[in-house]
């Protein structure tokens, strides 16, 4: 059961980046108005969910919350940027699928798949033999975010994705146990390197 | 009289050799070559003595004043030294000869994944934010578009990137 970590304050820490959606549209507001900069934001970041830790959950983890605001923004935009992206990360040409989901700030909603990176698209028992990988959740921005931002959501159009850090480091190095990451073990940490 | 110098140059010798301070070896220095010292008080006893018995215990006694001098300077030499020393060994020890470690460590996963991804949106003409981990409800849940405090339990479900629930 996933449930939000509160303090006695009231505050909270943050289950999801996207948390810092509402503070980069007041921050990056003027100069998009005024000045024709559009928004281009990516914000990396610790989350917390009070749930029960298994093989693929962990109440901690880390996302990396994307945001691109302007004029005639589309969804191909968004494709465009998800793709560059991952075949960087992955080193190979990645194929990437939208289909439809719900989440409220985002209207329409999708969920991005990637092509397996074991089977390329064959069909394995890594990806279930379906050929493709669940990723990250994104969207056109829902205009009563944009509107909460103070950005008018008739002239300016925009894209947002909630990439899984901690997914995506799981992809690329093969870690099994999403615990392992925070174990805190320096001698399996030892194994990773920078490609670079 | 020769005896007289003798006997205070053993003395000052034995004197000298259980000196381990400075304050110390000042206190034999003022008790021998002081105004009043010992070495001064021995031409005192001169007076009964032939000139020539005169003229060569004064050269002896000259000549015990400058040993005695040359003694005490030597030992607080020594002093100074053993002090130098003592304060060189409390020091940590260091071997500037040695090579320097070069074991680094290593990134975390994670670290590495986030720093790629960074790199590679700022090429794209991206900012890098960064931001609190301690949030308002507003910021995480009214702000977008989850305006019913109480659907949270609900909408918790739903949202948030379902299926990057971890
Ligand atoms: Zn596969």
């Amino acid at each position: 059961m996933q449930d939000t970590y509160y303090l006695e304050n009231g505050q909270l820490l943050k289950s999801q980046t996207s948390a810092a959606q509402n503070a980069i549209y007041k921050k990056y507001k003027d100069a998009l108005v005024n000045d024709g900069v559009p928004i281009k934001a990516i914000f990396p970041g610790r989350c917390f969910r009070n749930e029960a830790t298994d093989a693929c959950h962990e109440n901690t983890f880390f996302q990396m919350e994307g945001v691109m605001v302007d004029k005639n923004i589309s969804i191909s935009n968004l494709i465009f940027f998800m793709k560059t992206m991952l075949s960087e990360v992955f080193q190979k040409d990645i194929k990437v699928r939208l289909r439809p989901g719900f989440f409220p700030f985002v209207e329409p909603g999708f969920e991005l798949d990637i092509s397996c990176l074991i089977c390329g698209g064959e069909g394995c028992p890594s990806c279930k033999h379906s050929g493709w990988l669940e990723l990250c959740p994104c969207g056109m921005i829902h205009p009563e975010v944009l509107k909460a931002g103070g950005i008018d959501p008739e002239e300016y159009t925009g894209f947002a994705f909630g990439l899984g850090l901690t997914r995506l480091a799981m992809m690329k190095y093969g870690v099994k146990d999403i615990r392992d990451l925070n174990s805190g073990s320096l001698r399996s940490l030892s194994q990773f390197t920078d490609d670079e | 009289m020769a005896e007289q110098t003798l006997k205070l140059k053993q003395e000052l010798i034995q004197k000298l050799e259980a000196v381990s301070e400075a304050m110390q070896l000042e206190q034999i220095r003022v008790e021998y070559l002081g105004k009043n010292g010992l070495i001064t008080g021995l031409l005192k006893g001169m007076k009964d003595l032939s000139i020539e018995e005169k003229k060569t215990f004064g050269q002896e006694v000259n000549e015990l004043k400058n040993e005695a001098a040359d003694m005490i300077a030597k030992k607080g030499e020594e002093l100074k030294n053993a002090e130098i020393l003592k304060e060189i060994n409390s020091m940590p020890e260091f071997d500037l000869s040695m090579p320097a470690k070069l074991d680094r460590g290593s990134y975390h996963p994670i670290t590495l994944v986030q720093r790629q991804c960074e790199k590679i949106f700022k090429s794209m003409g991206f900012t890098v934010e960064d931001y609190s981990e301690v949030v308002s409800d507003y910021e995480c849940f009214e702000s977008l578009n989850i305006p019913n405090i109480t659907l949270h339990a609900i909408c918790r479900i739903l949202i948030i990137w379902k299926t990057v629930s971890f």
